[in-house]
C-alpha cells in the first residue's frame, strides 16, 4: 500500500447489519473518524452499500481515489441460509448414506416439546446422490470409486437446474482422493456447476457436521459471487483503488478470491467486528482480558477476549428454528469468534409467565410494533419502556432526539401487563424488568464462561450496542466484574473494528491418533501443507511473506473423550521431543481448566490446525473532546435501587467529556446512539481515546433483590 | 437464629430460581467436559440434580443432559442407610440400585451432602450411564445378580478421601475399568462443583439455607402444574394400552388415567406380570416416563422439581413388569419403560385435542464389547432411532429419539473407535404411517464386523413385531426387524459377530395422525418426489399419487 505524505488516505469499514448498514471512514494519518448509518437495502445489498459509500464520501468531500483500504462485513451468507435464498444445490455422498442431512444427529433439542420443529436440510432428499466408494477410518480404500456413476448424477443434476454441488464422502478428511476424483469428473461433464468438497471446505471428523458445512458453502457460493462481483465493479467505477477485503467469521480478513472459494467462512462476520473493536480499543487502553457485551434491539451477544485475542471456536449454528435453542439450527464447522446470542434486547417483551413470575424475552417487539414508548402500536411493555420509565433513557434525546419517546405509554404498559398482574408497584415492576433482563444476560454470559472453564471476575466488561451501555453496569455486578469499559461510538463500533482486523486464514485437518503413536514425519507433512495453503491465501491478499505470522495448534483430548482442547505447538519441526512437550502443555492446560486429570488414560491427537496471519493494522484514533462544550447537560430523576427511589441525577454529553475527566455515579452520559448509565458508588474516568473507564464499588450482599422480611 | 419465613416477590424469585438452576447446570457442564465415554459425551446419557435435605427434588439441569426428566429416589433411600446427621462435608455416596435410580445397574449415581457454613442444605446427585457394569454378555440373565456389579449404598468419598477399596472393586468387575472409573470420577467432580456453587449462591444472596426458597419453588410449581393439568385434561377416567414384544410372549401395558381437578392418578393394573428375563421396568423408571408424558402434554416449559410432579401419582401392581420385585432382571428396561408413554397417550388420544403424538418407532440400543487388534478391551453403547409419531397438526419427525432423548453416533466416530463398518444408514421409505399428518420414517442400519476377534453385540428394541399405531384415523407405521446375515434374529439376545458378519437393524417408522384422505396433496407430492412415500403406497394409503406443482420446492 503506497501512502503519500501530502494526500490523506482513508480506510473504509462497512458493516451490513439487520436494520442498518454502518460505515466508518478513518483518515489514516490523523485518525479522524467519520461515520454514517443508512438503512440496509434488502432488495439489493450491493446497491445499498455503494450508495452509502458514495454519500459518506460526498458528505466529507473525500475522493474515491483516496480510499486505499476497504473492509466489508456482510450478512449476505447468513441471510441466504436463514431465508433459503441460496442456489439450488445437490449433494453427493457415499453409497448407503443418502440421508446424512435428513437424519442429522437424531436428537431433539427440547425434550419436553413434542411439537418441536427441526431445520429443513438445504438440499432436499431428491437432490442427494450416492456414489459407490468407501474408505475406512484410516483413509484406506475398501471399495473402489465407481467413477462411471458420475455421468448419471451429472445428468440428473442438470435436469433439476442445480447450480452448485457439495461432495461429502465418508472419512474423506483422511484421504481426499475420491472426492477430488468425483469433482474432476463432474467438472469435466458439467463445467458450469460450482463444486464444494468437504475435504477442502472443512476436513474434520463427523460426517453430518462436515456435510452440513460443505452444503452451506455450496449453497451460498453462487449468490456470493454475484454480490461480490457487482460490489467490486461498483467500487471500481467509483474510482476506489483499495482492494475489497471481506471480514470472516474468525475476525480475519480475506480477499475476494478466498471469499468466493469459502463463502461459508463469511457467515456471522458482523459480530466479529465488535470483538475486534473490543480487543483493539482494549489493547490501546492497556486492557487485554475483556468480555465484549453487545446489547441491541432484539438480542445481546457476549464474547470473551483473552490476552487481546477473541475466544475462538470451530463450530456454530446458523438458521435456528428456535433462535436461542442450541441444536435447533444447521451446524457449521468453521473457525469463528466464539460468541453467544441471548434473547435480550431493548425490544424484549416483559410479562407474567405461567408460574406467576416476571418473564422478560426472548420474544421481542423488534422495530415493529416496537416498544410501547415508540408509539408505533406496541402495547406490551419492553426493556426500553422500563429503561425510559426509570430515567435511564431520555424521552427527548433518543437517537439524538430524532425519535421522541412516550413515557406515559411506557408506564401504562408496565402498569397493565406487569405491575397489576404481579401485585407490584409501578416502580418495582419497571425495576424488575430491568433487573430480570440483566440477570438473564449475566447468567447466559456465565454459562458461556463456565463451559470453557473461565471465571468472569477476571475480566473487564466492554459495553457496546444501542442498549449495552445502559445495562452493562448491572450485568457486570451480577457477574462479579468490577471494571467496565464504555467506548465512544458504541453504535458503529463493528465497522471500526473491521479496520483493525489482520488478514488471516486458518486451515485444519482431523488426524486421530494416540499421541504416543504420532508419526513426526507425517505430522510435519500435514502441518507444512496446512501452513502452505493458509499462507497462499494470505499472500494472495497482498501480505508480504516476511510479515506473516504462523500459529500451529494440535487439538488434544484424553482417549475416549469427545471434546478436544487446542494446544499451541512448540516452534520448529515436530519431533518426538516436541510431542512430549505438547503432551505436557496439554496436561497443564487441562488441569488448569478442569482442576482434575484422568490418570492412566492416554492422550489422543484429534486434529492439526494452522493459522497464518498478516500484521495487525496500526490505526490512529484522534483524541476526543476537541470542542469545548459544557459537558453537563443538566439533571433528571433517575431510579437507583441503592437509593430505593428516583434521585436527581446529572446528565452529561459524551462528546464533551475530555480525556482525564472524572465522574462519580450516579450519572447518565448520553451520545446519539447510546446512553451510559453508571450507578451510585461507581467512579469513572475518560481515557485518551475517549473511552469511559468505570470502576464499580466492591460488592456486598445482593444487588437488585428486594426481599421482604 | 430462627427467622420468619422469607417471602420472595415475583422478581426476586425469578432471579433466585434461575440462579439456583445455574448451579446445577454448572455441575452438568463439568461432567460432559470430563467424561470418558461416548455414551455420555455424544449420547448425553447423564444427569445432575439438586435435592433439599429431605431428598425432595429442587432443581435439575436444563438441556445439558438427557436425564433431565429423572425423578430419582436415591437420596431418600440413601438417607435410610446414612442418616443425615452422620454425613460430613466431603462425603459422597454411590449406588446403582435399579429400584432407586433409573432402572438398571449401568446407571451409577453419586450423591453428596451439601453443606453451607456447617449446615446441611441439600444433596447433589450426579448420575450417568456407564459404558459397562460387568455381568453376563453371553446369555440372558434371570436375576439382577447376573446383570453386573451391584453397588450397595457406600461411601466412595469419606471427608474428601477416595475409597480405594471401592475403586479397586469397581475396576475389577467391569470390562473397561479406566473408562468406568473415569466416569465415576467425573460424577464426583460434578457433585463437588454443585456444592461449591451452591455455597456461593447462598452467600451471595444472604440465605442460610434453601428451606424458604425450596418451599416457594415447590408450591409455585405444584400450583401451576395443577392448573395446567386441569386445563389440559377434562375430569374423567381414561384407558389405554399397548404391547411390547417381551421374549416369548408379548407383554401388555394397561394404563388407567384418572384426572380430577388438576390431579392425575395413573395406574398400571392389568399390565403383565414380571418377566423372568431382563425386560422388567422398576417402579422408579415407570414413574419417570408416566410423569414425563403428563408434563409434555400439560406444561412442557415448567422447571423440573418435586412440586411440578406432585399432582401426578403413579402406581403399578407389585410383581407386574412395571413394578417388579427384587431380584428381577432389569437390564433391558428401556425395552419396556419407553412404551409407558404410548399407553398413556393412547388413553388420552381423544381427550387432549391440541397436543398429541401418535406411536413412535423408538430406538435400538446397541451394546458392543470385545477386544481390538491391540487386544485392548472396548465396550460401548450407541442408539439408532426410529420415527417419531405424527403430532396434532404436524408430521412426525424422521429418526428422532422419543421418548428418551439421546443422539446418534457419527459413523466416522464409531468406525474410528470400534472394529466395525457401517454399510448403510438410510431412511426407510413408506415406514412413516399415512395420515393427514404423516408419521416419521424409521431407518435401516447395516453394521459389519471387520474384526478378527469376535464382537459380542446385543441390540435391544422392545417392539419390533407390532407396527406403531396411528391415532385418530391415522395409519400405523412399519414394524421393524433384526437380521444377521439376512436371517431374522430376535433382539435383546446377545449375538456374536465374526469378521464379515452383517447385522441389519430395521427400526420402525411411526404412526400417522388423522385419516390420510385429509393430507395436503402438495405435502404428499413432496414426500413422493423425495422418495419417502412410494407411488404404490401413496395409491394404496392416500388414494392418489400427486405430482409436485413447483419443482423448486
Amino acid at each position: 500500500m503506497r501512502r503519500s505524505k501530502a494526500q490523506p488516505t482513508y480506510a473504509l469499514g462497512v458493516d451490513i447489519g439487520g436494520t442498518f448498514t454502518d460505515l466508518v471512514l478513518l483518515e489514516q494519518r490523523t485518525g479522524a473518524l467519520m461515520a454514517g448509518k443508512v438503512l440496509t437495502n434488502y432488495t439489493d445489498l450491493a446497491v445499498g452499500v455503494l450508495r452509502g459509500v458514495a454519500d459518506l464520501l460526498a458528505r466529507h468531500g473525500v475522493a474515491g481515489a483516496a480510499v486505499t483500504k476497504i473492509v466489508h462485513g456482510t450478512t449476505l451468507a447468513t441471510n441466504a441460509l436463514i431465508e433459503r435464498r441460496g442456489a439450488r444445490t445437490a449433494l453427493i455422498v457415499t453409497r448407503g448414506f443418502r440421508d446424512l442431512l435428513e437424519m442429522a444427529r437424531e436428537s431433539r433439542y427440547d425434550i419436553f416439546d413434542i411439537d418441536l420443529e427441526i431445520p429443513q436440510p438445504l438440499v432436499p432428499r431428491r437432490l442427494v446422490f450416492e456414489v459407490t466408494e468407501r474408505l475406512d477410518a484410516s483413509g484406506a480404500v475398501v471399495e473402489k470409486l465407481a467413477l462411471g456413476e458420475i455421468a448419471g448424477i451429472a445428468d440428473a443434476v442438470n435436469a433439476e437446474g442445480v447450480r452448485s454441488v457439495a461432495i461429502c464422502l465418508l472419512h474423506s478428511f483422511r484421504n481426499p482422493g475420491h472426492e477430488l476424483a468425483v469433482a474432476k469428473e463432474l467438472n469435466r461433464i458439467a463445467p458450469d456447476i460450482t463444486i464444494s468438497l468437504s475435504s477442502d471446505v472443512m476436513p474434520d471428523l463427523r460426517e453430518y457436521e462436515r456435510a452440513s458445512t460443505t452444503v452451506a458453502n455450496a449453497y451460498v457460493q453462487p449468490v456470493m459471487r454475484s454480490y461480490l462481483d457487482r460490489l467490486a465493479g461498483g467500487l471500481a467505477t467509483a474510482g476506489i483503488p483499495g482492494e475489497l477485503m471481506l471480514i470472516g467469521s474468525d475476525a480475519g480478513t480475506i480477499n475476494r478470491a478466498a471469499a468466493l472459494r469459502y463463502p461459508v467462512r463469511l457467515v456471522e462476520s458482523g459480530p466479529a467486528g465488535g470483538a475486534l473493536a473490543a480487543s483493539f480499543l482494549g489493547a490501546r487502553a492497556g486492557v487485554t482480558d475483556l468480555i465484549a457485551f453487545d446489547m441491541g434491539g432484539t438480542t445481546a451477544k457476549v464474547c470473551v477476549i483473552d490476552g487481546g485475542e477473541p475466544e475462538r471456536s470451530d463450530q456454530f449454528e446458523v438458521a435456528r428454528v428456535h433462535r436461542f435453542a442450541r441444536g435447533s439450527g444447521l451446524p457449521l464447522k468453521v473457525p469463528v469468534i466464539e460468541m453467544i446470542e441471548i434473547g435480550a434486547g431493548g425490544g424484549s417483551i416483559a410479562g407474567m409467565d405461567e408460574l406467576g413470575l416476571l418473564r422478560v424475552g426472548p420474544e421481542s417487539a423488534a422495530a415493529a410494533p416496537g416498544p410501547a414508548c415508540y408509539g408505533l402500536g406496541g402495547e406490551r411493555p419492553t426493556v426500553s419502556d422500563a429503561d425510559l420509565y426509570l430515567g435511564y433513557l431520555d424521552a427527548d434525546f433518543f437517537l439524538g432526539g430524532a425519535m421522541k419517546l412516550d413515557r406515559r405509554r411506557a408506564s401504562d404498559a408496565i402498569q397493565r401487563h406487569v405491575a397489576e398482574p404481579l401485585g407490584l408497584s409501578l416502580t418495582r415492576a419497571a425495576w424488575g424488568i430491568h433487573a430480570v433482563v440483566n440477570d438473564n444476560m449475566a447468567r447466559a454470559a456465565k454459562v458461556h464462561c463456565l463451559e470453557r472453564g473461565k471465571d468472569p471476575r477476571d475480566y473487564v466488561l466492554f459495553a457496546y450496542g444501542g442498549a449495552g451501555p445502559v445495562h452493562a453496569g448491572r450485568v457486570a455486578a451480577a457477574l462479579g466484574i468490577r471494571r467496565v469499559m464504555f467506548p465512544q461510538r458504541a453504535g458503529v463500533i463493528s465497522a471500526l473494528g473491521f479496520l483493525a482486523a489482520p488478514t488471516a486464514f486458518e486451515r485444519m485437518r482431523a488426524d486421530i491418533c494416540l499421541l504416543d503413536a504420532v508419526d513426526p514425519d507425517r505430522s510435519n507433512r500435514i502441518l507444512d501443507q496446512l501452513v502452505a495453503e493458509s499462507g497462499e491465501l494470505v499472500r494472495a491478499a497482498g501480505v508480504p511473506p516476511k510479515q506473516c505470522r504462523v500459529r500451529r495448534e494440535a487439538a488434544l483430548r484424553f482417549a475416549g473423550q469427545s471434546y478436544a482442547m487446542p494446544v499451541t505447538l512448540p516452534a520448529g519441526r515436530v519431533t518426538r521431543a516436541s510431542l512430549k512437550r505438547l503432551h505436557d502443555h496439554f496436561i497443564r492446560a487441562y488441569r488448569a481448566r478442569y482442576h482434575r486429570l484422568n490418570p492412566d488414560v492416554p492422550v489422543e491427537l484429534v486434529s492439526w490446525r494452522a493459522c497464518v496471519t498478516g500484521p495487525r493494522p496500526t490505526l490512529t484514533i484522534a483524541p476526543p473532546g476537541q470542542t469545548m462544550l459544557a459537558a453537563r447537560k443538566g439533571t433528571r430523576p433517575v431510579y437507583f435501587p441503592e437509593a430505593g427511589r428516583f434521585v436527581k441525577c446529572p446528565v452529561y454529553d459524551r462528546f464533551a467529556l475530555k480525556p482525564g475527566g472524572k465522574l462519580r455515579g450516579p450519572a447518565v452520559i448520553e451520545e446519539p446512539e447510546s446512553t451510559v448509565v453508571i450507578g451510585p458508588g461507581t467512579s469513572a474516568s475518560i481515557d485518551r481515546d475517549g473511552n469511559l473507564m468505570a470502576v464499580l464499588p466492591a460488592m456486598r450482599g445482593v444487588v437488585g433483590l428486594q426481599v421482604a422480611a | 437464629m430462627k427467622r420468619g419465613r422469607r417471602i420472595f416477590d415475583p422478581i426476586d424469585l425469578e432471579i433466585l430460581w434461575n440462579r439456583l438452576v445455574l448451579t446445577v447446570d454448572e455441575a452438568a457442564y463439568s461432567i460432559i467436559r470430563t467424561s470418558m465415554s461416548k455414551v455420555v459425551t455424544e449420547g448425553r446419557d447423564f444427569g445432575a440434580l439438586l435435592f433439599d435435605p429431605k431428598g425432595r427434588l429442587l432443581a435439575a439441569d436444563v438441556s445439558v443432559a438427557s436425564k433431565t426428566g429423572t425423578i430419582s429416589i436415591a437420596v431418600r433411600e440413601l438417607l435410610k442407610h446414612f442418616p443425615a446427621e452422620s454425613l460430613r462435608p466431603g462425603d459422597m455416596v454411590a449406588t446403582n440400585n435399579p429400584w432407586w435410580i433409573m432402572g438398571h445397574l449401568n446407571d451409577i449415581a453419586i450423591v453428596a451432602p451439601l453443606f453451607h457454613r456447617g449446615k446441611l442444605v441439600g444433596f447433589a446427585e450426579c448420575m450417568a450411564h456407564m459404558a459397562d457394569i460387568g455381568g453376563s454378555l453371553s446369555g440372558s440373565p434371570r436375576e439382577v445378580f447376573e446383570e453386573g456389579l451391584i453397588i450397595p449404598p457406600l461411601k466412595i468419598l469419606d471427608r474428601g478421601r477416595e475409597n480405594a477399596t471401592f475403586f479397586a472393586m469397581l475396576e475389577a468387575n467391569v470390562r473397561v475399568p479406566r473408562q468406568v472409573a473415569g466416569d465415576v470420577r467425573a460424577l464426583v467432580a460434578g457433585c463437588a462443583v454443585m456444592g461449591r456453587k451452591l455455597s456461593e449462591f447462598l452467600s451471595r444472596h444472604d440465605l442460610a439455607d434453601l428451606d424458604d426458597l425450596g418451599a416457594t419453588i415447590r408450591a409455585r410449581s405444584e400450583r401451576t402444574m395443577r392448573q395446567a393439568l386441569a386445563k389440559t385434561i377434562p375430569d374423567g377416567i381414561y384407558h389405554g394400552e399397548t404391547t411390547v414384544d417381551g421374549f416369548d410372549t408379548p407383554l401388555h401395558i394397561c394404563a388407567r388415567v384418572a384426572a380430577r381437578g388438576g390431579k392425575v392418578a395413573i395406574d398400571f393394573s392389568g399390565s403383565s406380570p414380571q418377566s423372568s428375563l431382563g425386560i422388567n421396568c422398576t417402579w422408579v423408571y415407570t414413574n419417570v416416563w408416566a410423569t414425563y408424558t403428563m408434563k409434555c402434554l400439560a406444561a412442557p416449559g415448567l422447571p423440573n422439581n418435586e412440586g411440578t410432579f406432585a399432582p401426578i401419582s403413579v402406581s403399578a401392581p407389585e410383581g407386574s413388569f412395571l413394578n417388579p420385585r427384587f431380584p428381577a432382571p432389569v437390564k433391558m428396561k428401556p425395552s419396556s419403560g419407553h412404551y409407558v408413554p404410548i399407553a398413556i397417550l393412547n388413553a388420552l388420544a381423544d381427550a387432549v385435542p391440541d397436543r398429541m403424538l401418535a406411536e413412535s418407532g423408538n430406538k435400538f440400543l446397541v451394546y458392543m464389547a470385545g477386544r481390538d487388534e491391540r487386544d485392548r478391551p472396548y465396550s460401548d453403547l450407541m442408539f439408532v432411532m426410529g420415527g417419531m409419531g405424527a403430532r396434532a397438526g404436524r408430521d412426525g419427525l424422521h429418526c428422532m429419539s422419543f421418548p428418551a432423548n439421546s443422539s446418534s453416533m457419527p459413523v466416522e466416530v464409531l468406525e474410528q473407535g470400534l472394529p466395525v463398518r457401517v454399510r448403510r444408514r438410510a431412511l426407510r421409505p413408506d415406514s412413516g404411517g399415512a395420515g393427514k399428518y404423516r408419521g416419521g420414517c424409521g431407518q435401516i442400519y447395516e453394521l459389519e464386523s471387520v474384526s478378527d476377534q469376535p464382537i459380542t453385540l446385543r441390540a435391544e428394541h422392545g417392539k419390533l413385531s407390532t407396527a406403531p399405531r396411528g391415532l385418530r384415523g391415522g395409519l400405523a407405521g412399519a414394524a421393524g426387524g433384526l437380521f444377521l446375515n439376512g436371517k431374522p434374529v430376535p433382539d435383546k439376545l446377545p449375538l456374536r459377530l465374526e469378521r464379515g458378519d452383517v447385522l441389519r437393524l430395521e427400526i420402525p417408522g411411526a404412526g400417522g395422525m388423522n385419516p390420510p384422505a385429509g393430507r395436503d396433496p402438495q405435502a404428499l407430492a413432496r414426500d413422493i418426489a423425495n422418495g419417502l412415500v412410494t407411488r404404490e403406497a401413496a395409491a394404496r394409503d392416500y388414494g392418489h399419487a400427486p405430482e409436485l406443482r413447483d419443482a423448486a420446492e
